[in-house]
């Protein structure tokens, strides 16, 4: 695998009894780079992350800084620095924004330097939260919590953040907001693969695309060589 | 009369507080209803009774060997009965533990033999008497005692829960098992705990309570009705509820026992608190989301 590359995936397959989700796949992600995976709904892109997060069982060889991690467990994945903030933000409603951001921190739970300073670091970038510390995370508003996932994904320092869907049900301007924030992201040394149906969005940010379709990948390459309106007919579904 | 026969009442309470706090621990963390949990508790009252009563050992070592031998039951029964069925057939696990209730009657039965055995108050001295206007209130020592160590045990479990990264980790997998993954909680690890907690409540509550009902295999069958009901009371998902819920029943089946009938104290305890529940079906604290834990 060459050097460069922060995570690597050979021939991933996912499979749901006898629904194929994930055919074969590989990818991979560059140091600092934005990668993403562009599909409509039911493309496999959702299953692809929870696969690499080890969360539901797959096939084909997973290679993380130069570990395999194609068999380790779940909540082992984020000791190693690679992070998913899940499909539909998956905050825990009944705890406080605070106690959701601490929680993000459990791999490195004995630095309690590290955390105090993270959590300053996620008040810098998102001040709603800030503003909302002690409040039951389940009461924020979509944009909020999109806000607080994210957040608490980057508590544990991740090499490599993964988010499956960030823009899912925001605002357009709370979605430019949310893209920024993970612009800002990336420039302080975070790589970053993104899962989006919106696509126009999503490269925006991205120096590479994979575009998935049945399981697949059906294109990839640089995002500067891929014509849009061509990617947007035939492969989103739009 | 009324003061005395309150203060009654919230003694027997604080028990099946406890109880359902057992109960609602477990629950929230595996979804799991514990049809077997007096049992086990039932179990370490007998522990109890064989290493103060027949081996001679002293009160407070017999107590700490009879708590601890209920947390590893506690861990056991999670671990090597309910974790290999829990993805294949998790509504198998209720009826689980239903066949363990039998099978720890069963044992007792084989071991212990069906007498009522007596085990002593651990305080035995003077009640307290409290005069106040026309009135005077007896508290025996051992309620005292009681009191006193539910209340420790709600106080350190509250503040292990909202207090401490390991109960934030273990409220964490209570509510969402798989993103409590995602941040690199092991919940296996968490499960296991909840039940260690919850089966070291368990014997305490059956070594408290032995000195008033004998030790026998069914000891605990009333404590353990009463804890469920004060935890559905409760809503069944809320701490605080099950607290609420296990001290309200303790005092109207006081109230309701000295006032119209002792024979119908649990049928009318239970008739009022069905009668609660039809106004009010998500329980006293309960939330109205449908919620695995
Ligand atoms: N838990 C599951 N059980 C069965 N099929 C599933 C499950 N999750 C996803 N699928 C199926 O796998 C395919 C890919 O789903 P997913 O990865 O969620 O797609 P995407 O995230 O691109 O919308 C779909 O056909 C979906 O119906
Ligand atoms: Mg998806």
């Amino acid at each position: 695998m060459a050097t460069d590359h922060i995570l690597e995936v050979e021939n991933l397959t996912v499979k749901y009894g006898p629904i194929e989700a994930v055919r074969g796949t590989n990818f991979f992600v560059g140091n600092q780079e934005v990668v993403s995976i562009l599909g409509a709904n039911g493309a496999g892109k959702s299953s692809t992350l929870k696969a690499l997060a080890g969360l539901i069982p797959h096939e084909g060889k997973i290679t993380f800084l130069s570990k395999d991690i194609s068999r380790t467990e779940p909540y082992k994945i984020p000791y190693l620095g690679l992070t998913l903030c899940p499909e539909r933000r998956g905050i825990f409603p009944d705890l406080s924004v605070e106690d959701n951001l601490l929680l993000g921190a459990y791999a490195i739970r004995k630095n309690k330097n590290l955390i105090k300073e993270n959590i300053k670091k996620v008040y810098a970038l998102f001040q709603r939260l800030g503003e909302r510390k002690r409040q039951l995370a389940g009461t924020l508003s979509g944009g909020e919590q999109q806000m607080l996932a994210i957040g608490r994904a980057l508590m544990n320092e991740p090499k490599l953040l993964m988010l499956d869907e960030p823009s899912l049900g925001l605002s357009p301007k709370l979605v430019d907001f949310i893209f920024d924030s993970l612009k800002t992201i990336n420039k302080s040394g975070t790589a970053i693969l993104l899962v989006e149906q919106n696509a126009m969005i999503a490269m925006e940010i991205s120096s590479r695309i994979y575009v998935m379709q049945n399981g697949k990948f059906a294109i990839s390459g640089n995002t500067k060589d891929v014509d849009f309106q061509t990617l947007k007919m035939k492969y989103l579904g739009v | 009369m009324v003061f005395q026969q309150i203060i009654a009442g919230i003694i027997t309470g604080s028990l099946y507080a406890i109880v359902a706090l057992g109960l609602v621990i477990a629950y929230k963390v595996t979804g799991v209803m514990n049809f077997a949990y007096g049992y086990m508790g039932m179990i370490s009252a007998y522990i109890f009774f064989t290493c103060f009563s027949m081996m001679g050992m002293n009160y407070i070592l017999s107590f700490f060997i009879a708590v601890t031998f209920g947390s590893f039951v506690g861990y056991a029964v999670e671990r090597g009965l309910l974790r290999p069925v829990r993805n294949i057939s998790p509504a198998s696990m209720v009826i689980i533990t239903l066949g363990l209730l039998l099978v720890l009657e069963g044992t007792a039965l084989q071991i212990w033999g069906n007498n009522y055995q007596q085990i002593p108050n651990l305080l035995n001295g003077l009640p307290f008497i409290l005069r106040f206007g026309g009135g005077i209130i007896v508290i025996p020592q051992q309620n005292i005692l009681i009191l006193g160590v539910v209340t420790a045990v709600i106080i350190a479990l509250i503040l292990y829960l909202n207090l401490t990264f390991q109960g934030k980790a273990m409220r964490a997998v209570a509510q969402n098992e798989e993103i409590a993954k995602l941040m690199g909680i092991n919940s296996s690890l968490m499960m296991s705990i909840s039940w260690i907690i919850s089966g070291s409540i368990g014997a305490l509550a059956a070594i408290l309570v032995a000195p008033q009902t004998f030790v026998y295999p069914d000891m605990m069958l009333s404590l353990q009705i009463m804890g469920f009901t004060a935890a559905v009371l409760g809503g069944f998902e809320s701490i605080p509820g099950s607290i609420i819920g296990g001290i309200s029943i303790g005092i109207i089946e006081n109230l309701v026992g000295t006032y119209i009938s002792t024979n119908l104290k649990t049928t009318f305890s239970l008739a009022i608190i069905v009668a609660i529940l039809i106004v009010k079906p998500e329980g006293l604290l309960g939330s109205t989301k449908a919620r695995r834990v």
